[in-house]
């Protein structure tokens, strides 16, 4: 994933670089050169480096442009070849790049500039960008093409095929409505009808031009064309309707100051009144050509001299502009390149401080989650190692059980058989035999308390309370002349918890006992109480709680002193011991009997 | 001018695509850590059971009747070694 985001993200700034180096390639190709104000040489270069530039980003239509420049600079200077071989140079490019129209252009502008120096060329520079051209069918590019083609035939004298091209461009221009094109095309067509010396169809389409000219009121072109047709009645000798043309023309020129044309007009006037014979009018107009001829030229001198102070002013002033211009653009280009340096470096400053922010998150993400895992895998190991160890100890305790407990009631049914079996052994031997067959079972019974206490761990105090309860419930129905009562102190924790030892031996203690009230006692009332007592703890050498439960009746007590302790009495000081508890036995003849068991809390 | 929304847009796309790679990579480390947190919860549940099961047994023991065969209920699919 992350390969791949750097891979995209340098292809986008390659394309960001590429597509900034074309503009500047393009913006410079497309200057108009025949406008700029600075050398020839300096353009040139320009273009060279921009030759350069559009190489170094594999930009082959910029190249192509540049060549095409170089090539109309050099034409500019009279290098033709230089000319030729820079166009040439741009037409392969289009070429290969398959821009059909660029290279139509190209050639067709190559073959009209090379019209007066080299026909044959021409032609087949010119025929070039027509076939190609035509095979584009680009009408916009064809008119022009089909009306220099038709120059170039008409330079060859090849008159018919003039006439046809200029048709076809006309066509075109028609059809495309080109107002501007039409009356070139019918001035074109009229002059080679003049050198055909077809005049009727000369002045027919001169007059045409002049029709959409006068549309225009362009006076130049106007005053162009009345001394065309005046031309084309000089050439039929129609001398005076020549002279009216010429009139109509020669206002329209002087207006214009058009001085050319009216030099032009003065001596077509003077040649016709020379052929007429008429000499002064001749001479007049020959006076009046003459004027203007020196007129032009010293204008012309004049002018030149203004147009070269201007030139030199301009150029003066134009070349400071440049220089400060040139000064302008290298300090907003400096600019520019600090600026880009500045964002480029807080856009890398903010993506880097994206990037490490995102990073902290996630790795602060995953120390959660390790954290969390670690955690609940620590709780289940714990867990499995104590449901294990519990569910280990629970078959061991059943094989426990079923062992040894088959046994034990294999020697209970044995005894039994050799009591019932054998009816000549004595009273003492049957006495033995019952007290061994009484200690086994309640082995049994022992072996069974113990393997639960082993596997169960603690035993609530309500849990404790409802079995004692039960026990208390049991002694009732057993005894009905008996009053049974089971007393738990306010004081005392509901919530305590005991060790399944705990709460099995104070079980059996207070069953002990409550069993002794009714067999030797002959109690009509046995109390159990569970309560809390103050506890002076040596260790600690503080004041500490104890529970204390005592069995009271109000049977007939005996004398400690002097009674022997039996079985009973023995198991419940064991049982006491076992928990760390005290059991205190207290008797009196008439008030009946306590048992008190106090264990620390 | 043009190289600044060039450089401002190169920013806006980098960071799109960073947030992108970051919440998908959020995503599938979420996705991984609760698979995971879900297995051991449920390994966690199926002790917790047991151990229940055993407790209720064993709470079953009657002191009275020494009923310790009820109590003591073995479950064969935990293995113990």
């Amino acid at each position: 994933m992350q390969k791949a985001f750097l891979f995209f993200t340098l292809i986008l700034f390659h394309n960001l670089l590429c597509s900034q180096n074309k503009k500047e390639i393009d913006s410079i190709n497309n200057l108009y050169i025949q406008g700029l104000n600075i050398p020839q040489d300096s353009i040139i270069s320009l273009y060279e480096r921009n030759i350069n530039n559009a190489k170094k980003i594999k930009y082959a239509e910029g190249e192509a442009d540049a060549l095409s420049k170089i090539s109309l600079a050099y034409g500019y200077q009279g290098k033709y070849d230089e000319s030729a071989k820079y166009g040439l140079d741009a037409v392969k490019l289009y070429e290969k790049l398959g821009l059909s129209e660029k290279v139509a252009y190209r050639y067709a502008e190559l073959g009209y500039s090379l019209k007066y120096r080299d026909i044959e060329k021409a032609s087949l520079y010119m025929q070039r960008g027509k076939t190609i051209a035509e095979s584009k069918n680009n009408e916009v590019v064809l008119k022009d093409i089909y009306n220099n083609y038709g120059v170039i035939k008409e330079i060859k004298n090849q008159l018919d095929s003039a006439l046809y091209y200029y048709n076809k461009s006309l066509d075109i221009k028609q059809k495309i409505k080109d107002t501007i094109g039409i009356p070139y095309s019918y001035s074109n067509m009229a002059g080679v009808y003049g050198i055909q010396k077809n005049f009727e169809k000369a002045k027919e389409y001169f007059n045409l031009a002049l029709i959409k000219r006068l549309q225009w009121k362009d006076s130049t072109t106007i005053a162009e064309n009345y001394t065309q047709i005046g031309e084309v009645y000089l050439a039929e000798e129609k001398f005076d309707q020549a002279i009216n043309w010429i009139h109509k023309s020669l206002p329209l020129s002087k207006a214009k100051q058009y001085q050319n044309l009216t030099q032009y007009n003065y001596k077509l006037l003077s040649d016709i009144y020379k052929t007429k014979k008429n000499t002064d009018s001749a001479l007049h107009y020959f006076e009046q050509f003459s004027t203007i001829k020196d007129s032009i030229h010293s204008l012309k001198v004049e002018q030149s001299i203004a147009a070269l102070t201007i030139e030199y002013e301009t150029e003066k002033k134009e070349n400071e502009i440049l220089k400060q211009r040139t000064q302008l653009a290298e300090k907003e280009i400096e600019v520019k390149r600090k600026n880009t340096i500045i964002y480029g470096s807080l856009a890398l400053a903010v993506l880097l401080g994206l990037i490490g922010f995102l990073f902290y998150n996630q790795q602060k993400l995953k120390n959660r989650q390790l954290k969390k895992e670690g955690e609940l895998t620590t709780a289940l190991a714990k867990i499995e190692t104590q449901n294990h160890l519990q569910e280990q100890r629970l078959r061991i305790s059943r094989d426990l059980h079923d062992n040894i407990g088959a046994q034990l009631t294999f020697i209970i049914s044995s005894l039994d058989n050799i009591k019932y079996g054998f009816t000549d052994i004595g009273e003492k031997l049957e006495n033995k035999l019952t007290g061994i067959s009484q200690f086994t079972r309640q082995t049994i019974f022992e072996l069974r308390d113990t393997i639960w206490a082993m596997n169960k761990n603690q035993i609530t105090f309500e849990d404790l309370q409802a079995r004692i309860s039960n026990f208390i419930e049991q002694a009732k129905v057993a005894s009905e002349t008996t009053s049974f009562s089971f007393e738990i102190a306010a004081e005392v924790d509901k919530n305590h918890l005991f060790t399944s030892v705990e709460g099995m031996n104070i079980y059996r203690i207070i069953q002990e006992a409550v069993n002794n009230a009714l067999k030797y006692a002959d109690a009509s009332e046995i109390k159990t109480i569970i309560s809390k007592t103050p506890f002076k703890n040596a260790e600690a050498l503080k004041n500490d709680e104890q529970f204390e439960i005592k069995v009271t009746d109000n049977g007939k007590g005996f004398d400690i002193a002097e009674i022997e302790m039996g079985n009973g009495l023995n198991n419940m000081k064991k049982r006491a011991r076992e928990i760390n508890g005290q059991l205190f036995i207290t008797s009196d003849l008439v008030e009946g009997t306590t048992v008190s068991l106090k264990i620390p809390t | 001018m043009s190289v600044s929304i060039y450089i401002f847009l190169f920013l806006i796309i980098s960071i799109s695509l960073l947030l992108l790679y970051f919440k998908v990579q959020k995503a599938k480390i979420s996705a991984d850590h609760f698979n995971k947190i879900d297995g051991i919860e449920l390994e966690i549940e199926r002790n917790k059971h047991q151990i229940k099961v055993r407790g209720i047994g064993l709470n079953k023991y009657n002191f009275l009747k020494y009923n310790l065969d009820e109590a003591l209920i073995v479950q064969p699919e935990i293995l113990v070694h």
